[in-house]
């Protein structure tokens, strides 16, 4: 089947953008003059939360498109690319508290750009839970639709308040993961190992959605 | 500026804990599949 | 029936049912004199702390009086075998939506007067000067609580997890307002101009809208079948 060879095609072409990402973040990124190589940790962390971001459009995509159509691949579309979201989202969530461990002493610290994020993570897994918690196929693709079009619409506003919120109780100027401007280089590294992510999550999602079409027809 | 201490351990503790992550989902994934083209016997699972 | 009048249908309904009643308002009420108790209890008798904390505790006490007041209106219609009958309403569902919004927000803001007033009392607030800015504030809130609290209580009324649903789907949504509400409310109790802290009072509006908008285009789905 065309669909199988493609998708296992995608897989393979992900594995190897992976490892070339993985080859430029240790070796052709040099160590970083003011926090040492724990800087590398940025090279999984930014082009996680882009995927993530990437994942949430989607959803945002599939829960309009089932409105509008209800056609149920797009609730496929939506429940899938909710699910890896959400695994992006943790990824990037884990990789920034270890990030900033050694670099600002502490595991966790409400900055804007984590809470944000931590607020995006409880939005999509209560989009996931509800799913779970829903049996009749067409009430779940329904109400999950509704749910990411809030969610997605949210995330704007959520972004813009925990920044000013953050504005109130910490200096601006801050230096921190992420904070400070990036040279070419750096970059170049980081967009080399966010289409390795991309390549990934299109293999996840296609895969993830084969799976919801077979259940489907179940 | 002193440049800081290196810290591979929290560098191979992000990496690996995203690699466990991403490998993990890829398994359920693979089971997940393997379930479906197995002769179902109960109800359908939900997507 | 044209649309306005089909939306103050819903809410008169509603209002009539209430003060019929007194179910929800009369338990709400007492719900909101509680708080009062286990906020003292759990900050501790040092009344700085408390004053410190206190808008947050006024927003947190209506999220949590929304939590449990806000889903009821839909719960209480499955139980009376109402929601046939609005389901079946002709025409656009949306103005059942701005009914029961209405009628939500009606009780949100009772049970957010009965808070201050209580607050002013109880915690030796002197709330005088700022509360003309902190109606404004209170208002703005409430709105975003309501829209989105009716939208996500109209579904979860049809499922069995509604009690664990509502909160879990509620409370990331009001994070925005959350932030925003308590910033604003600190300020006017500082006294200070709403002036410097518009930027907040626009995001607020600008979420207010965002959440009654999506609220009146997607309600059909969650009543259909």
């Amino acid at each position: 089947m065309p669909r199988v060879a493609m998708t296992r095609f995608l897989g393979w072409l992900a594995v190897c953008a992976l490892i070339v990402g993985l080859a430029a973040d240790f070796g052709y990124a040099p160590r970083e003059m003011t926090q040492g190589n724990v800087q590398r940790i940025m090279y999984l962390h930014v082009p996680s939360i882009l995927t993530a971001y990437l994942a949430f459009g989607l959803v945002l995509l599939g829960s309009v498109a089932y409105l509008l159509s209800r056609r149920a691949s797009w609730d496929h579309l939506a429940a899938s690319a909710a699910e890896i979201g959400v695994l992006f989202t943790a990824i990037t969530i884990v990789s920034g508290s270890i990030w900033g461990r050694p670099t600002w002493g502490v595991w966790w610290t409400w900055d804007a750009r984590l809470t944000s994020t931590a607020v995006l993570l409880l939005v999509y897994v209560g989009y996931l839970l509800l799913r779970a918690m829903v049996d009749e196929p067409e009430a779940r693709a329904r109400y999950a639709a509704v749910v990411g079009i809030l969610g997605a619409a949210n995330i704007p506003i959520v972004h813009f308040s925990v920044y000013w919120w953050r504005a109130l109780h910490q200096p601006a100027a801050m230096l921190g993961p992420g904070r400070a401007p990036m040279p070419g280089w750096m970059k170049g590294i980081v967009l080399v190992n966010w289409i390795a992510f991309t390549l990934l999550f299109a293999y996840f999602l296609s895969r993830r959605m084969q799976i919801a079409r077979l259940e489907e027809q179940a | 500026m002193n440049p800081m201490p290196d810290h591979w351990n929290y560098v191979l503790a992000a990496y690996g804990l995203a690699a466990i992550g991403l490998i993990g989902y890829w398994r359920y994934l693979a089971a997940r599949a393997r379930s479906l083209s197995q002769p179902q016997r109960g109800k359908g699972r939900r997507a | 029936m044209p649309y306005t009048r089909r939306a103050l249908a819903v809410l008169w309904k509603d209002l009539l049912t209430e003060r019929r009643s007194k179910e929800s308002l009369n338990a709400l009420l007492f719900f909101t004199l509680l708080l009062l108790f286990i906020f003292q209890f759990a900050l501790g008798p040092d009344r700085d702390r408390l004053r410190v904390a206190l808008p947050g505790l006024l927003w947190l006490g209506l999220i949590l009086a929304g939590l449990l007041g806000l889903g009821r209106t839909f719960v209480i219609e499955r139980d009376n075998d109402c929601w046939e009958g609005l389901r079946l309403t002709p025409g656009d569902k949306s103005a059942i939506y701005l009914g029961k919004l209405l009628g939500n927000f009606t009780l949100m803001v009772v049970v957010e007067v009965l808070l201050l007033a209580l607050f002013a009392v109880f915690y030796d607030v002197a709330l005088g000067p700022a509360l003309p800015n902190l109606g404004i504030v209170l208002l703005l809130g409430t709105i975003g609580l309501a829209a989105v609290g009716t939208l996500f209580g109209a579904m979860t009324a049809q499922l069995r997890a509604r009690e664990l649903l509502f909160p879990v789907l509620l409370l990331p949504a009001q994070v925005p307002i959350l932030l925003a509400t308590v910033s604003l409310t600190e300020a006017t109790l500082l006294g200070q101009p709403l002036g410097e802290v518009s930027h907040w009072l626009k995001l607020l509006a600008g979420a207010d809208v965002v959440y009654v908008v999506i609220g009146i285009m997607t309600f059909e789905f969650i009543l259909d079948a």
